[in-house]
């Protein structure tokens, strides 16, 4: 070995170390410069509102999945903003083809066989539009944290750890996109650690422009079918001044305001992540049995109640526990505006 | 044992089989999975039905000869077949950790009937679930809750959700001290319908604007999007 080749050597190594450490620097500028305006100092509540801006106003166009328990299920979706609508068309890749086609707060199901199933436009009542503005998860409620990076369907991502604070709600883990903040992952788990559900993308993209014929439903030619799910009906032997109270609201839960043609037997609650609904309905014959009905995350809670000589049906959705849809439940009563109307207890 | 041969199993149980299909049947009878999977899906049919004791015997005969007799009574040939078929002995129940758990799909759009061999094409829309029931002391039973949970949608199987049982007895919600899971009920055809219907209201009303973007409806397609 002579000197002259040790020399080398080292002069090799330095211009390694010096390359490795300039192109690191590159990098870092890099990064700095592209988030300049979304610097990834920001906190948990920055992200969060940034994730619920983006879920309705950036376009994409991707693969998820999305799993409870064993099951998983493909789908395709494509979303697009534009001039202030929401428009989205999400397709199942697995099993027989579904198709479920969101227009603004109208959405159309898109059944085997032909059928085109929708919920029954209620014409007493106004649309929710963007009503969950300003609805954000309090700290009280969750523990907001911003745990870390990583690098999901070739998109830097921040990620999320959202904890519940007590048993009214689930916690989260959320991936989303530094760009643009949509959410690209999220797994939601119990209070004791068990995952519920999880969903990601497995592949996405965000075209500036979507054609609007990505967003109609396929067509297979044929007789197709258009069913109406009803919309939850009142009693009409409810006197018309009756009116509903929930009068127990998990905390850190408000309840989403509508117009105010508002129907006030169908009811929205939020704490900035869960979401679930109360109605209120006349007894039919074919209720769900009284108790809670699950599936993944999701919870149905029916119940029948009587007051005086009212009985109605009452039945919270969402995806909150279970125990907690029941006490909710159980909580609604009829009031009455008038004083010489017939009083409740 | 091939799909057809289980369809025509179901049919001849729902007294609606065909001659073929009741012919495919009566040749197998010498086929102890046959006489098994008869069994079986009476379990299954009567946890349906809420027949209560799933613990009962089964008269194959009677429910051959009601089928034979209402489209066949005078064929001889079919008699022979269920002279034979009355001699085959019957398998043992198949109980699942004590549970009848019976896994199965069921096709929506023909009711009366149990489609078996698309069962993947179905993959989302299992039907039922076991149902569980709690008996509470001191309330009526018209308010006794019932608790439902469909876990593996994609390959039927179902299985009790101890944790939502256990975590409903525990906290006392209704201010009762005694309770016992039951089964009793199943997730019928309506129930689960009205279940996929209050799943889609709820996601037609919180998709829009709200943070979670697609989850919702992504929610209502994997649980059942056949099952409206």
């Amino acid at each position: 070995m002579n000197v002259m080749t040790a020399a080398a050597q080292t002069c090799c190594r330095l211009m390694l170390v010096l390359y490795v450490a300039l192109s690191t620097a590159q990098a870092f500028a890099q990064v700095n410069a592209q988030s300049a305006d979304q610097p990834l100092t920001q906190s948990a509540e920055y992200w969060l509102e940034k994730m619920q801006d983006a879920a309705a106003k950036v376009n994409y166009r991707g693969t998820f999945v999305f799993s409870r328990g064993e099951m998983t299920s493909s789908m395709q979706i494509v979303h697009r903003y534009s001039d202030g609508l929401e428009q989205e068309r999400m397709k199942q890749l697995d099993g027989e083809m579904g198709e479920i086609i969101r227009n603004g707060s109208e959405v159309i199901c898109i059944l085997p066989g032909n059928r085109i199933v929708q919920i029954e436009p209620d014409q007493f009542s106004n649309k929710i539009v963007q009503a969950f503005s300003g609805f954000m998860p309090d700290h009280k409620y969750y523990s907001l944290q911003l745990v870390g990076f990583d690098r999901l369907v070739e998109r830097s991502t921040v990620k999320l750890a959202i904890s519940a604070n007590d048993q009214n709600r689930y916690s989260y883990a959320l991936w989303l996109d530094q760009q643009t903040g949509l959410l690209l992952k999220s797994s939601l788990l119990d209070h004791s650690g068990v995952e519920l559900e999880r969903f990601h993308y497995t592949q996405i993209d965000f075209p500036s422009e979507i054609d609007s014929d990505e967003l109609k439903p396929s067509s297979h030619g044929g007789v197709v079918t258009h069913e109406m799910i009803p919309a939850v009906k009142k009693d009409f032997m409810w006197p018309g001044a009756m009116d509903w109270n929930v009068s127990w609201v998990p905390p850190g839960y408000e309840q989403v305001k509508r117009g105010a043609k508002a129907s006030n037997n169908v009811m929205l609650y939020s704490d900035g992540l869960a979401t679930y609904s109360v109605f209120v309905e006349k007894v039919a014959s074919d209720m769900m049995p009284n108790g809670a009905s699950m599936v993944g995350a999701m919870v149905a809670y029916s119940l029948k109640l009587s007051s005086d000589e009212h009985h109605y049906n009452v039945t919270v959705v969402g995806e909150i526990p279970a125990m907690t849809a029941m006490m909710v439940a159980e909580s609604v009563k009829p009031s009455m505006p008038d004083p010489d109307g017939l009083k409740n207890d | 044992m091939d799909d057809r041969l289980k369809e025509s199993i179901s049919a001849l149980m729902d007294d609606e089989a065909n001659e073929l299909e009741l012919q495919r049947v009566l040749s197998k009878t010498d086929d102890d999975e046959v006489t098994r999977t008869w069994q079986r899906y009476h379990q299954v049919r009567s946890v349906l039905r809420g027949e209560g004791d799933i613990g009962f015997e089964l008269d194959v005969r009677q429910s051959i000869f009601a089928a034979l007799d209402k489209e066949y009574a005078s064929d001889s040939s079919v008699e022979a077949s269920i002279q034979e078929f009355g001699g085959q002995r019957l398998g043992g129940q198949e109980l699942e950790n004590g549970q009848p758990l019976a896994a199965s799909e069921r096709s929506v759009e023909d009711s009366s009937r149990w489609r078996w061999g698309g069962g993947l094409a179905l993959a989302a829309s299992v039907v039922f679930a076991l149902v569980v029931t709690l008996q509470y002391g001191n309330v009526e039973l018209q308010n006794v809750p019932v608790v439902a949970n469909i876990s593996n949608a994609s390959t039927g199987a179902v299985h009790l959700d101890e944790g939502a049982l256990v975590s409903v007895a525990e906290q006392g919600a209704l201010g009762v001290t005694h309770k016992e899971p039951k089964i009793m009920l199943k997730f019928s055809d309506a129930h689960k319908r009205r279940f996929n219907e209050y799943l889609l209201r709820h996601a037609e009303q919180s998709s829009y604007g709200s943070s979670q973007g697609i989850i919702p409806l992504a929610r209502v397609a994997s649980v059942n999007s056949v099952g409206i």
